[in-house]
């Protein structure tokens, strides 16, 4: 926890739990710093802690706030956030997400290819401990 | 003398030159006939035929009075239905063309012998008897044909049917018009058909609305709820059809109404279930695909897992282990993932999404990821690619398409070889995949690329929805797929698609 904030934390927005604890356990096996949220709101406050994560891992339908009330939020409270954020969205929900997607770093179709989405967090970050 | 006056014709003579009419008179009688009189204008004669009603009539064209022979014959005809026989001195075309208009049953030029007389009297007589006969029975059917078309019209049930002046008001109602509209006969004969529309309907004219596309079109049609005396509404399958008579002046509408609710309802509770069915499906398969894809990471993160390895490898059963739960967490993927695009092409929500593609690598890496099935199904399978086919397409969809014929080649023809050959020819990709297996009857060739059809028995594992999907993907690409198959001998499927579409559009 005293890592949090430091640059070189993932932060994971997924609200079903097997799925955002895998997410965590795969990256944390890979050396990887991870801070999860359960959905929009939990992944704000985060922000407030973790200023610049290396990567937003972003789930587009979630309860209590989704993914498209997430970026609306952060274009609120500053235009170029959004952008110099670097977010991925990861989605089951097709088209609705992929247009969503351009306003940000990359898309991901669920389910995640666990290459794909090991080269995409590589491509952000960088694993503070080394693995193997 | 009685009886024998009631076996003799009788006839009337009309004849304004007395000495003629006496001598005809005095022939008939040689030849037997009774003559009931003899007047020398139209007038006594219309009189005289009214009143003694002869068998027949013999008529001279040019008689005494403002009436001339075919006048009179003309009102006899009208009114008494007597047969006649224009007797005439003149044979000129004009008097005789207005004496057929008349329609009389025959002519004899003046002089006549008697003999010929004899002959145009029984011809005619004969041919009146037989006509009056036809005339008569052919009354009675048209009676009897009407009465039943009443009763037909009357007790009908099924269709209401009532009839309508011009204006628009009842003139004539059904049984059936009762039993769907609720109105007796009593309640609505007279009052215009207007009631049959809701408030709003007749605000905006819509009574006369339908009437003028009636008189204006012949017929109008139309499928709406209608609403019954009592307020429930029906759907109704109307059509007004407006009534002319032969010279084309309208007499009045025509209505036949059939309730069609329970239709209706039907019809509304299979689209109702259909959606339910598709919606289902699709929240089904988003639901079924979450655990899936956790199952899927967990597997392929315990195959990473150091702990598990010995001597940097996995022992090998439990490699093994992890390696076939792999793959049937695959197969349930591809199951899921065939669910969830049926319900998107259901829902016309099949997404393509277009990148520059190369099509000869896609194709090598798909069949690379076959290797090891086709070496256990003992497939020989043989790839003929031409280097870099490149187009813009949705690579992710290319893929699934070529699976599923890679796929079905498993399935179906295992044990014989399999050759892929890929060519680009003018603006085209050509994709064939050429198996040995035991071919597709001709009947079912155009089914099987429909949804849940399958041109095997049941004993093949699968949906039935693989070249369903894989012909909706190529076609939103612009491109088509084809089969040409002979039982016994095996399959050559065929895909076509266009290299740059945009481009394919504009030439």
């Amino acid at each position: 926890m005293n890592q949090i904030g430091k640059c070189g934390t993932l932060l994971i927005v997924e609200d079903n739990e097997a799925l955002l604890e895998t997410y965590k356990d795969l990256l944390e096996l890979e050396g990887y710093e991870v801070v999860t949220a359960k959905n929009g709101q939990e992944a704000l406050k985060a922000l407030e802690i973790i200023k610049h994560p290396c990567l937003i891992l972003l789930d587009m339908f979630m309860p209590i706030m989704d993914g498209w009330e997430f970026l609306d939020h952060l274009k609120l409270r500053s235009e170029d956030l959004i952008t110099s954020l670097p977010i991925v969205i990861c989605s089951a929900a097709g088209a609705s997400a992929e247009e969503a997607s351009k306003q940000v770093r990359g898309y991901i179709r669920k389910p995640a290819d666990i290459d794909l989405l090991l080269d995409t967090v590589k491509k952000f970050c960088r694993p503070s401990v080394a693995n193997d | 003398m009685n009886s024998e006056s009631k076996n003799k014709s009788s006839i009337l003579i009309v004849e304004d030159e007395n000495i003629v009419a006496l001598d005809i008179e005095q022939g008939l009688k040689r030849l037997g006939y009774l003559v009931s009189g003899i007047v020398n204008n139209g007038k006594d004669a219309i009189k005289e035929a009214t009143a003694t009603k002869p068998d027949l009539i013999l008529m001279d064209i040019q008689i005494q009075g403002n009436m001339d022979g075919i006048e009179t014959a003309d009102q006899i005809q009208k009114l008494l239905n007597i047969p006649v026989i224009f007797l005439t001195a003149y044979a000129d075309e004009a008097t005789l063309q207005k004496a057929k208009v008349v329609g009389p049953y025959g002519y004899l030029l003046k002089p006549f012998e008697e003999s010929e007389l004899h002959t145009a009297i029984e011809v005619v007589l004969q041919k009146h008897k037989t006509f009056s006969a036809k005339e008569t029975l052919s009354k009675e059917a048209l009676a009897l044909s009407e009465e039943r078309f009443k009763l037909f019209v009357d007790f009908n049930k099924e269709y209401a049917l009532y009839m309508m002046d011009k204006e628009g008001n009842v003139v004539s109602w059904n049984a059936g018009a009762e039993r769907i509209e609720g109105f007796t006969s009593d309640e609505i004969i007279g009052k215009n058909f207007s009631i049959f529309y809701s408030e709003e309907e007749r605000q905006s004219g819509r009574p006369e609305h339908d009437l003028a596309i009636a008189k204006s079109e012949g017929k109008f049609e139309e499928e709406n709820w209608r609403y019954r005396k009592d307020g429930t509404k029906f759907w109704a399958s109307t059509v007004i059809t407006a009534l002319k008579d032969k010279n084309g002046q309208l007499r009045g509408f025509g209505e036949v109404i059939r309730d069609l609710t329970s239709v209706k309802l039907n019809e509304e509770n299979l689209q109702k279930a259909i959606i339910a069915r598709d919606e289902f499906l699709s929240i089904a398969s988003h639901e079924l695909r979450t655990p899936i894809s956790v199952l899927s990471l967990q597997l392929q993160m315990a195959q990473r897992e150091p702990e598990f390895k010995i001597d940097g490898k996995h022992s090998s059963r439990l490699e093994k282990s992890l390696l076939i739960a792999m793959k049937q967490v695959k197969i349930l993927e591809n199951l899921i993932n065939e669910l969830l695009d049926i319900s998107r092409i259901q829902a016309g929500r099949l997404e393509i999404h277009t990148v520059k593609t190369d099509l000869s690598k896609l194709v090598a890496d798909v069949c690379h990821d076959f290797e090891d099935a086709f070496n256990s199904a003992n497939i020989q399978l043989e790839c003929d690619l031409q280097d870099r086919v490149e187009g813009n397409w949705d690579s992710f969809r290319l893929g699934q398409v070529v699976t599923n014929l890679l796929t079905n080649t498993l399935k179906y023809a295992p044990g014989k070889p399999v050759k892929i050959v890929l060519r680009s020819i003018k603006h085209m990709a050509i994709l064939t995949v050429q198996d040995h297996g035991p071919g597709i009857p001709h009947e079912l060739q155009s089914k099987i690329f429909q949804r849940f059809e399958r041109a095997s028995s049941p004993s093949i594992s699968g949906l039935g929805l693989g070249l369903y999907i894989a012909r909706k993907a190529i076609e939103a690409q612009g491109g088509a797929i084809e089969v040409e198959s002979e039982v016994g001998k095996g399959s050559l499927f065929k895909v076509t698609l266009p290299l740059n579409r945009q481009e394919e559009e504009l030439l």
